[in-house]
Parts: C-alpha cells; sequence; structure tokens
C-alpha cells in the first residue's frame, strides 16, 4: 500500500495542470495499479479444508439423530392411527418392521384389545456410531412408556447412503438391568463388527450361546456365560409350558427352536472397552398334536396371514413364528462379569396351523 | 514567493491525500461480498456437483449458497459431512468445485475417481443384502435414483439442506469438520446446477483516517502558511510593530486622567506614559521607574497627571540632575500657584484636589493589591515629589496616591472621582467602605475592623486596615488642600504596607530635593519630614497635616481617618 500512496502523489500534484486526457489515463493507470496491487496482495483464495480429524467423529450430530428420531416417530405415529404398515417401510426396517406390522394384524382382528406396543422417541441415552461407512447403527434408550413398561432400547439403522434411518428393532429393557456406559454423541461409539474380538466372546458366539441356553436352560454349555437368569429367558420357558402341556395331554409333541438371524447383529463399543449387542432371533414354536381340537384365538389367528380366521379350530398342529430381538451387555476381554441380557421383545409374527 | 508555493504546495498535498483517502473507502473500496460462479459444468458431471473441503469456507463466513438449475425442475442445496457427501454420491458422475480459478469463477474439477465408493460398498454389501430382504423399500429406492437423477432432498445424512423449483439459497456458518456441499439438479433433463458462492468480506478501509488525517494536517498548514502570508502582506512592514505614542508621555491631560481614572484604573497606556512622565520627570532611578511598573500605571499616573496640570510642558527624559535644575529654576512660580489655588479658596481648591483623587484610585488600587507593590507607590510618590521641583507636582501626586487610596476602592464606581473632589468628609466614609466593598479585605471585616481600630492608635497590621488608614489618609489629604495633604498621603499610602519604608526612602529622596530651596521646603513640609520624620505610619499621616497649611482641613481629614476605618467597621 505505501507503494501506492508514494505513486499517486506525484501523478496526483501535477495533474491539476495536465489535461484531461492525461489525467484520466493517470486515474486509470492508478487503478489499475491498485487493483493489481490488491490483487496481488490478497492473492486468491485457496480452500482450507479442515484438518481431518483423528478420530472419526459421530456419524450424526446431536441434532440430526434428534430429528431422525423425530421422522420416524411421525411415520410410526401416522402408520399406528391407521393401524397399517404400509407407510412404514421407509422408516421400520428389519424385525421392528416385522412386529409392528403383526401387531397392527393383532390390534385390527382384536378390535383394540390388543395394543401395540408403545414406542415413544424421547431419548435418555443416544449412542451414536462413529463411523463413515454403512451401515450405521445407533441406539437410543427412550423415556419410559406411558403405560409404564419398561423404557425401550431402540435401534436405528441406516443400511447405505441413500437410504434413511430405520427404526430395525427394539428391545423392553429388563427390571433391574444397568446400562453400561456408553461415550458421549458427541463424540460418538465406534461400531464392532458381529465378531469383533477383544471382547469375552464375539456377539456372534454370545447370541447362539444364548440361543442355546434358551434352548437347554440350565443344561446349556454356556449358561456360566450369562448372569442369574434373566426375566427374558424366564419368560420364554414359562410360555413353553401352555404348550408342553397341550402336547403331554394330546400325546402329541412341542418343540421350540431360538435361531439367531445371521447378519443382523449390530454392536456398538461401550465406554469399558466391551460392547452392546442387539441381535435379531427367530423362536419357532411347533405343536403337534392329535385326537383334540385346538379353537385359534384371534390374537394367532390375527398373524396367520388369513389363512386362519379367529376361532378356527386346529386338530393337528400349530406352528407360531416369533421375532425376537435381545440385547447383550458383552464386557471386555479379561472382565470376571458374565454377559448381561439388558433386554428383548418377542413378538408373534406369524401363526400357521391346521 | 517560496513560501506562497510551500504554502500551495501543502494545501494541494493535503486535498490530494484527504481526496486519496476518501476515494480509497468509496470508489476503491473493495466488494463487500465475494461472489464466485461455478463455470459450465462438463457432461460428466452428470447431475451433481460437490463442493470440496474447504471450498465453502474459502471467502469468509458464513457462505451463501445459490444455484439454479439448467434443466430438471428441481434443485437441492445439501451440506453433509465430507464422507457422507462422498458415501451418498458414491460412484455416480459428479464433479467437484475444487476452488476458485478467478475472484468471480468457481473451478470446477471432474471427482476423483470414487475416492470413498470403494470403502462404503464393502461394509454396506453384507448387511445391504441382509437388509435387503426385510427391507425392500430400501432396495426399491436406490434403483430409482440410479436411473433418474438421484435426488438428496431429505436424507438424514444432510446437517442443511434448501430445495427450490428452479433454484435454491442456502446459508451456510461453517462449522468444525470437514464439511462439503452437494448440489443436485433433480428432475428430467437435469443438468448440473449452476452454483454460486458468495461471502461477506470484512472491507477494511485503512487509508482513510490516516489520509484524511495528513491531509488535514497539510492543508492546515498550507492555510496557516497562507493566511500568515496574506496577513502579513496586507499589513505591509508595520505588521509586527506597535504604535509608540511618544506623545502620551508628557501629554497627559489632566481632564483625560481624571476622566481615565473615575471610570476605571487609569488605562494602560496612559498609566504607561504617566509612568514613563513620572521616571523621567522625577529620576532616572531604577527604584521609581520599577516601583511605578510594579505599582502599574495607576500610582504613576496620578502623578503625571499633576504633572500635567502643573505644566503642560512635554517631558523629556531627565536626569536627576536636569530635574533638579528645572526645579531651582521654575518651582517657586508654580508651588506658589498651586498654593495659592489651595490656600486661596478652599473649595477652589478642592476641584484641583477633586481632579486629583481620580487619579489616586489607580494609586490606592495598587496599593491595596500588593503590599510589597504598594510600599514601591509609595515610595514613588514620595520620589516623584521629591524629584519633581513643583510642589504642586508633589501636592498633585501625593494628592493622587491618597486619593487613589480612596477612590481604589471605589474603582468601580464613578462616583468616588466626585465624591473626594466633593469633600472629604463625605468621601472618607464612602470610599472606605467601597474599598471594603472592592477588597477582599472584606472578607476580614470584623478582625480588620479591630485592625483599623489599631491603625487608628497607629499601627496597621492587616492590608485591609492598611488600606483603610491610607484611605483615610488619602481622603484627609484631599481636603487639605494640595500642598498640606501631599505630605501625609505619601506615608500614609505607604504605612500601612511598611510602615518604616515610606519615611525611609522619601527621606533620601528628601535630601537630593532639598538643594532646591522651595521646592525642598514645600517638599519637607509636606512630607512632614521634620515632625513626622519619626512620626511613623498613623501618626504621621496625622502629623503632617498640621504642617500643611490648611490646618482646618487637616483636621478633619484627621478625624476623617480614624472615623473612617469606624465608619467601615460600622459597614
Amino acid at each position: 500500500m505505501p507503494a501506492r500512496w508514494h505513486d499517486l502523489h506525484p501523478r496526483r500534484v501535477p495533474a491539476q495542470r495536465v489535461s484531461t486526457g492525461r489525467r484520466a489515463r493517470a486515474a486509470a493507470t492508478v487503478l489499475a495499479a491498485v487493483l493489481v496491487l490488491t490483487s496481488c496482495a490478497s492473492g486468491l483464495p485457496q480452500p482450507v479444508p479442515g484438518a481431518v480429524p483423528a478420530v472419526t467423529p459421530a456419524a450424526l450430530t446431536v441434532d440430526q439423530a434428534d430429528r431422525v428420531r423425530g421422522e420416524i416417530g411421525a411415520s410410526l405415529a401416522t402408520a399406528d392411527a391407521a393401524l397399517s404398515a404400509a407407510d412404514l417401510t421407509a422408516r421400520v426396517s428389519g424385525p421392528a418392521l416385522a412386529s409392528r406390522t403383526a401387531e397392527y394384524a393383532v390390534s385390527t382382528t382384536t378390535a383394540g384389545a390388543k395394543g401395540l406396543t408403545s414406542l415413544k422417541m424421547d431419548a435418555q441415552t443416544v449412542v451414536l456410531p462413529s463411523t463413515e461407512s454403512w451401515p450405521r447403527t445407533q441406539f437410543v434408550v427412550t423415556g419410559q412408556p406411558d403405560d409404564l413398561s419398561s423404557p425401550r432400547l431402540m435401534v436405528f439403522q441406516q443400511a447405505d447412503a441413500r437410504s434413511q434411518y430405520t427404526l430395525w428393532g427394539w428391545v423392553r429393557l429388563l427390571p433391574g438391568i444397568k446400562m453400561p456406559a456408553t461415550a458421549a454423541p458427541t463424540i460418538g461409539s465406534q461400531p464392532l463388527a458381529a465378531d469383533a474380538p477383544g471382547l469375552v466372546a464375539t456377539p456372534n458366539d454370545v447370541v447362539a450361546h444364548y440361543a442355546d441356553v434358551l434352548l437347554n436352560g440350565d443344561a446349556s454349555a454356556f449358561i456360566t456365560q450369562f448372569a442369574e437368569p434373566d426375566t427374558y429367558r424366564q419368560g420364554i420357558a414359562s410360555g413353553r409350558e401352555p404348550y408342553a402341556a397341550i402336547a403331554s395331554q394330546t400325546s402329541g409333541t412341542f418343540s421350540e427352536t431360538y435361531t439367531p438371524v445371521p447378519e443382523q447383529t449390530y454392536v456398538l463399543a461401550t465406554a469399558d472397552g466391551g460392547a452392546l449387542a442387539v441381535s435379531a432371533m427367530t423362536t419357532a414354536s411347533t405343536l403337534n398334536f392329535s385326537g383334540a381340537s385346538l379353537p385359534l384365538p384371534p390374537e394367532l389367528a390375527a398373524v396367520s396371514g388369513g389363512a386362519l380366521a379367529p376361532g378356527d379350530a386346529l386338530r393337528s398342529n400349530l406352528s407360531v413364528t416369533y421375532s425376537d430381538v435381545v440385547a447383550f451387555y458383552i464386557p471386555p476381554t479379561g472382565a470376571t462379569a458374565p454377559v448381561q441380557v439388558l433386554g428383548a421383545e418377542h413378538i408373534r409374527t406369524s401363526v400357521t396351523g391346521s | 514567493m517560496l513560501q506562497r508555493l510551500i504554502a500551495i504546495v501543502l494545501g494541494v498535498l493535503g486535498l490530494a491525500s484527504i481526496a486519496l483517502g476518501v476515494a480509497s473507502a468509496t470508489a476503491w473500496r473493495a466488494q463487500d461480498t465475494l461472489v464466485a460462479t461455478t463455470s459450465a459444468a462438463p457432461a460428466s458431471a452428470g447431475t451433481l456437483l460437490v463442493a470440496a473441503p474447504g471450498v465453502l469456507e474459502l471467502g469468509g463466513t458464513p457462505v451463501t449458497v445459490t444455484a439454479r438449475a439448467n434443466g430438471g425442475t428441481k434443485v437441492v442445496l445439501a451440506i453433509g459431512r465430507e464422507a457422507d457427501v462422498a458415501g451418498w454420491v458414491g460412484t455416480d458422475p459428479s464433479a467437484v468445485i475444487a476452488g476458485l480459478s478467478d475472484l468471480r469463477t468457481l473451478r470446477l474439477e471432474p471427482a476423483a475417481a470414487e475416492p470413498t465408493a470403494e470403502p462404503s460398498p464393502v461394509p454396506s454389501d453384507a448387511p445391504a443384502d441382509a437388509a435387503a430382504p426385510a427391507d425392500p423399500a430400501a432396495d426399491a429406492a436406490a434403483p430409482t435414483p440410479a436411473t433418474a437423477a438421484p435426488d438428496p432432498d431429505g436424507s438424514d445424512l444432510w446437517v442443511s439442506q434448501a430445495v427450490g423449483e428452479r433454484s435454491a439459497e442456502l446459508m451456510w456458518t461453517p462449522q468444525p469438520g470437514r464439511w462439503t456441499l452437494l448440489v443436485a439438479g433433480v428432475g428430467d433433463g437435469a443438468k448440473a446446477p449452476t452454483v454460486v458462492l458468495s461471502w461477506p468480506q470484512t472491507v477494511t478501509t485503512p487509508w482513510l483516517v490516516p489520509g484524511v488525517v495528513v491531509g488535514v494536517v497539510l492543508l492546515a498548514l498550507g492555510i496557516a502558511l497562507g493566511l500568515r502570508l496574506w496577513l502579513r502582506a496586507r499589513r505591509g512592514e508595520q505588521a509586527l510593530w506597535h504604535d509608540v505614542e511618544t506623545g502620551a508621555l508628557p501629554i497627559v491631560r489632566a481632564h483625560q486622567l481624571a476622566s481615565t481614572g473615575r471610570g476605571s484604573s487609569a488605562s494602560g497606556s496612559a498609566g504607561l506614559d504617566s509612568a514613563g512622565l513620572d521616571s523621567a520627570g522625577l529620576d532616572s532611578a531604577g527604584l521609581d521607574s520599577a516601583g511605578l511598573e510594579s505599582t502599574g500605571p495607576g500610582a504613576a499616573a496620578p502623578g503625571s497627571a499633576e504633572v500635567a496640570l502643573a505644566d503642560d510642558a512635554p517631558t523629556i527624559v531627565l536626569t536627576r540632575r536636569q530635574m533638579r535644575e528645572a526645579a531651582a529654576t521654575a518651582p517657586t512660580p508654580r508651588v506658589s500657584l498651586r498654593k495659592r489655588a489651595a490656600r486661596s479658596a478652599g473649595d477652589d481648591s478642592r476641584p484641583a484636589t477633586g481632579s486629583v483623587p481620580v487619579t489616586p484610585v489607580i494609586a490606592v488600587a495598587p496599593a491595596t493589591t500588593s503590599g510589597t507593590t504598594t510600599p514601591g507607590t509609595g515610595a514613588s510618590s514620595p520620589h516623584t515629589g521629591a524629584s519633581s521641583p513643583h510642589t504642586a507636582d508633589r501636592v498633585g501626586a501625593v494628592d493622587a496616591a491618597p486619593a487613589g487610596v480612596g477612590v481604589a476602592g471605589v474603582a468601580s464606581d464613578g462616583k468616588t472621582g466626585v465624591a473626594s473632589a466633593a469633600g472629604p468628609d463625605l468621601q472618607p466614609g464612602d470610599d472606605s467602605t467601597a474599598a471594603l466593598d472592592s477588597r477582599p479585605a472584606r472578607r476580614f471585616a470584623p478582625s480588620r475592623w479591630l485592625g483599623s481600630r489599631r491603625m487608628a492608635a497607629g499601627s496597621s497590621p492587616t492590608p485591609g486596615t492598611t488600606a483603610q488608614p491610607a484611605t483615610a489618609a488619602a481622603q484627609s489629604a484631599p481636603p487639605a488642600t494640595s500642598p498640606a495633604v501631599v505630605p501625609p498621603a505619601g506615608p500614609g499610602a505607604v504605612t500601612p504596607w511598611v510602615p518604616g519604608r515610606p519615611a525611609e526612602p522619601p527621606v533620601p529622596d528628601v535630601p537630593a530635593a532639598s538643594p532646591h530651596g522651595s521646592r525642598a521646603d514645600a517638599w519637607r513640609r509636606s512630607w512632614g519630614i521634620p515632625d513626622g520624620a519619626a512620626a511613623g505610619s498613623a501618626s504621621a499621616s496625622k502629623a503632617p497635616v498640621p504642617p500643611a497649611d490648611p490646618s482646618d482641613v487637616t483636621d478633619p481629614p484627621g478625624h476623617a481617618a480614624p472615623a473612617d476605618p469606624r465608619s467601615g467597621k460600622d459597614d
């Protein structure tokens, strides 16, 4: 700038005695010089990208997570009001979609006697993934629903970049459990693979072992891997009894299998190096009997896909399929604590029989 | 001529500086916004444009993104994480806004060969397959954009987005992290939209203030210089000279003096002139002139006035000897004149005194104001008397001094002069009060009264008191007529401040004057040297009175003197 200053003066001062044309030329020169100098001085702005974070940040901002929950909640509310899952596909997927669809059917069939699982979208805790790849999964612990049932642990998932987050599944937190500490949502929790090492057992193994425990009870080889019998397991066991009774009365058979759904285990690391794992399972109950007639309850008929009507008499067999979602806390390697079942959901999704 | 040229150059430089400073902040001010537009997107860009990380922040904050559709119907602007945008774009054709090619154009580059396309498929493959059966919608959605222009509208990935039919605008305040912009043209025949990024620029005008300040300074300098030259030219050579009214020294008319004295303290010029006169007429001794000067014109003025009265002859600076000689030659007639006038008719003489008193005012003023100066004045006045051959002069001087004292208090009052002229009796009271009023001494009124009493007794402790006695003396003096009064007045005026002093200086002077026969006698008489040399302050003032011819007159003043303080006290 000083250069400009000095340049100008000699020109400017004598300019008074100079002809107009020359003055104009001088002015033009000055202007040009100014432009050149300013452009030279500042240079062309170059993009300065922000530093690549050393640690991958959370995939969503808290605001984004809130927005996602809000949209899913709105979508659910619309579907709930219509008892139709037709519009749910954009925002609900996986076990959640299957469960909700079944619930709509049951609720419709029973004229609301059997209600819907309350799903509130207010979050107590948000566990966001720190990842830049897909699918992305976030866990949310909701507040207590209006029916005073236990809070839900919801799993939201984004399958790929161009799809939206969907409600993949939810579990009811078991009474008395304590959620492991997780990283703050602004930091994000590292997503782990279903076979991730560093845990007392890989999530896939944990799910498989738990299925075995469910099946075999205390006879399971993995019974020690889990904490004291959780209420879910007890519920499953107690749920088998009526069918077993029927089977014994009718000299039939009853069997139930618990099968983890492959590739449907989502894991996020906890603060202590352990993992939160949410896995989908399928429970298949098969009752074979003879010499008896079993009137089909409406809630079972509702999920039969229209094959069966409420009150239909079954004479030979009944197959019920449940969609299960189970959440585990898997301690890190070396921990003495057992794997803990945090919550589970068990919803009948289909019935066949004859 | 050179100076004029310099002034002009300074002025022109100043104006130029101001003009440049202003221009730098106006005409040459940089744009408030930096606006850059994408050049035409290559066909390979498809419908998508992606801003490289940092481009959004390149011009400042916040950035306003505007996109206009080039074909198609819908424009989507979205801001997301770099990875999210890259993941969303995937392998679709796109172009990258890489930066500025110049200040108005954004540079487009072909997208890097699927930088993030690789990682995303790998992890997503398995889940995608798994999810596919469960969520057919996801799969259904995916192929749709593949065929048509992909629409990022509403994706959960974006932290901010804007959608418009033909154009869209989005303002983005950069946040920490690597955020990028995705611009998509959506609809049939959509192409990559034209993107305009604009950033607010903080435009500074660093040269405005310095330019204007420097310019103003230069201009002021030039103007000042020019003005000086002009004034000088206008006033010519005398520009730096003051008029010296030499004539004033000698020719100070009595009435002039009186008028000046009455109106206020004698005008500076008159005082100066009179001072000059005194010094001239009296003696060249530094004492006198110093005293006169320091005292102020007033003190001198009276003397000069008298002198003027006595003889109009212009005064020439005389040596003491010359003055003595002059005194010796022409004293008598004047003295006699004066005396005669005074003696013959008290009334007649009074007018003279009346004129005199006016001047005294001045004398008093200094006296009262500063004790130190006053003595000088007192001394000077006596000197004058001594030096001046004419008793009348002396008288005048003396009169002036006392009268001055009286009047000084009254300075503001035009009345004073009159009062003094009218008669001492009245005056004392008025004067004293006036003096009290005008003087700060008023504050000390009580003490002063006490002092005044004491003074009456013979001593004058406070300046205020001193002033009073002086006044009294002065007042008394006038009535006593010039000759008689003179002596007392002089000492009286002096005494208050420095009792011993006044008497002393006069004494040495007296001898000087003494050689001049009648002059000396008259002076002595007037000063009461024989009687009152030892007398001292207040008593001295009284003492002189008797020597004065008009003893009758003296008495009243004598009474007046003591009375004054009292009256003042009463006030």
